[in-house]
């Protein structure tokens, strides 16, 4: 995503403002992360307010994540990291509902930021027989086992090893289905489909783990590394 | 004395539950532990015979549900390990003949007679694998490193989760460290990586188990068996011991069989 100038529509975080704030006392905790903000200011500041609530102070306290703006997930991931360390424990993510238009989807670009608000966040892994379905986008933060389903109206975005089925895209018409990414840090799926297009995970015992996207390019399934 | 009841589940059949819940329970009550083992493979009653004590069987689980016999008449006393009892399915019933609650009921009463009560499920995700659930503290995942038990045991791990019980705890059965090392059968890891729960033991493939489950007597019961060696391990870390995994390897060859085995070796690479 380096060097791509962002959407327009983006909001500012306000300069007065942390770009993450802690909120509520005892066990029960709310995160709400500004939009856009920068990861490492992030963390510095999610750092320093657990600080000056003390150490040992959180017990067994648990958390939600609130973007107000996109949903990033390397942020959650990073800030979950420094939460776990505080013995608080990432319970969920919540994106607001309501968003303003999206910008048009640019297909030249090889991972868009994929339009997850709304998107079904399903935390844990997804065990064989398991199927969820949604009709906008799925994030798994988690894997997505061999005999897992995920049927999603838009994209498909597994924080994990994706080695069940994937069908994306189910909402589109099947000609209209270019802009739809299936992104995973680890994509052997037993079986993807976008729109009409099926693949299988080629069988290379030799395979290197690593992040890649999968899209649909002139009807055929297409994958690349996904950074 | 409140008992804790520990279901033994797998999802596929065939790959060991009911001798690891025999052995498991003969290991705890060598241990000094009250056990009782709990057959609740309805109709297809096999604990009581793995264990040798079919010809003793008068009062099933059946008639306590059916309050035909107090659960302590119906318990059958080991004569061989002091402790341990088992409380026999029914040959003439079948799974839908107990439901959950019911299962839940009679295992609760058998907490005022042991330290582990230990649950025989049925194979499969119906009807006698739910009723088998319902009353566990704990449950206990049966898989052998093949493709097709650990892609049961997954679903498994689904389902007890789904019910609101926590993650199980691994038995990988019958691993053959030989296979593993030519890379001809999956590893503990290769298991972990997939099923990502904690494991409890790790049972070598054993020749004595097939003598000894034919004997109905548990492997567990015989000493200097490597499989009867994992049984009391699993137990020991049941019973909040924190023990090591055993060294699977295989033992050590002659030199002379290093060598051969070195030369097969360079022979083989040129044609593979």
């Amino acid at each position: 995503m380096n060097g791509i100038p962002p959407p327009a529509t983006r909001e500012l975080p306000t300069p007065d403002r942390p770009p993450v704030q802690l909120k509520g006392r005892g066990r029960g905790l709310r995160l709400s992360i500004a939009p856009r903000c920068d990861p490492a200011e992030a963390e510095a500041s999610l750092r320093s307010q657990l600080a000056g609530r003390g150490g040992g102070f959180f017990g067994d306290a648990q958390v939600l994540l609130e973007f107000s703006g996109r949903l990033d997930l390397a942020l959650a991931q990073r800030l979950a990291g420094v939460l776990d360390e505080a013995g608080i424990r990432v319970i969920g993510i919540v994106t607001p509902e309501a968003r303003p238009p999206l910008p048009e989807p640019n297909v030249d670009r090889l991972t868009p930021d994929l339009p997850l608000e709304g998107a079904r966040v399903v935390t844990g892994n997804l065990r064989g027989g398991q199927r969820i379905s949604h009709v906008g986008s799925v994030v798994v933060l988690g894997d997505v086992n061999p005999g897992a389903e995920v049927l999603a109206g838009e994209h498909v975005l597994v924080w994990g090893r994706l080695r069940g089925v994937v069908e994306a895209g189910l909402a589109r018409d099947p000609e209209a289905v270019d802009d739809i990414r299936v992104c995973a840090l680890d994509l052997s799926p037993t079986q993807l489909r976008i729109g009409d297009a099926i693949a299988r995970a080629p069988v290379e015992p030799d395979r290197v783990p690593m992040p890649e996207t999968a899209r649909v390019v002139s009807g055929s399934i297409v994958v690349d590394t996904w950074r | 004395m409140a008992g804790k009841i520990i279901t033994v589940t797998s999802g596929k059949g065939g790959v060991g539950k009911t001798t690891t819940t025999a052995n498991i329970g003969v290991a705890l009550a060598s241990r000094g532990r009250k056990v009782v083992v709990v057959d609740a493979d309805i109709g297809l009653r096999n604990l009581d015979v793995v264990m040798g004590l079919e010809n003793r069987v008068v009062y099933n689980l059946i008639h306590v549900v059916r309050g035909v016999a107090s659960a302590e008449r119906a318990l059958i006393r080991d004569k061989r390990v002091p402790g341990l009892m088992l409380l026999a399915a029914d040959q003439h019933s079948d799974k839908d003949d107990v439901d959950p609650e019911e299962m839940k009921d009679v295992c609760d009463q058998l907490r005022a007679f042991a330290d582990f009560i230990l649950v025989d499920s049925p194979a499969g995700i119906e009807q006698g694998f739910r009723n088998a659930l319902a009353p566990a503290d704990e449950v206990l995942l049966v898989t052998t490193p093949e493709v097709s038990a650990v892609r049961d045991a997954d679903r498994v791990i689904g389902l007890v989760e789904a019910s609101g019980k926590p993650a199980p705890r691994l038995v990988l059965n019958r691993i053959k460290p030989e296979l593993v090392a030519r890379g001809d059968m999956m590893s503990t890891e290769d298991v972990l990586d997939i099923l990502r729960i904690h494991i409890i033991g790790i049972v070598p493939e054993d020749g004595d188990i097939v003598a000894a489950t034919n004997r109905g007597e548990p492997v567990t019961l015989k000493r200097g068996s490597r499989a009867g060696q994992a049984y009391h391990n699993i137990a020991a870390r049941l019973d909040g011991e924190d023990l090591p995994f055993m060294n699977l390897e295989l033992p050590p060859t002659s030199l002379l069989d290093r060598l051969s085995h070195l030369f097969n070796l360079g022979g083989s690479g040129g044609t593979t």
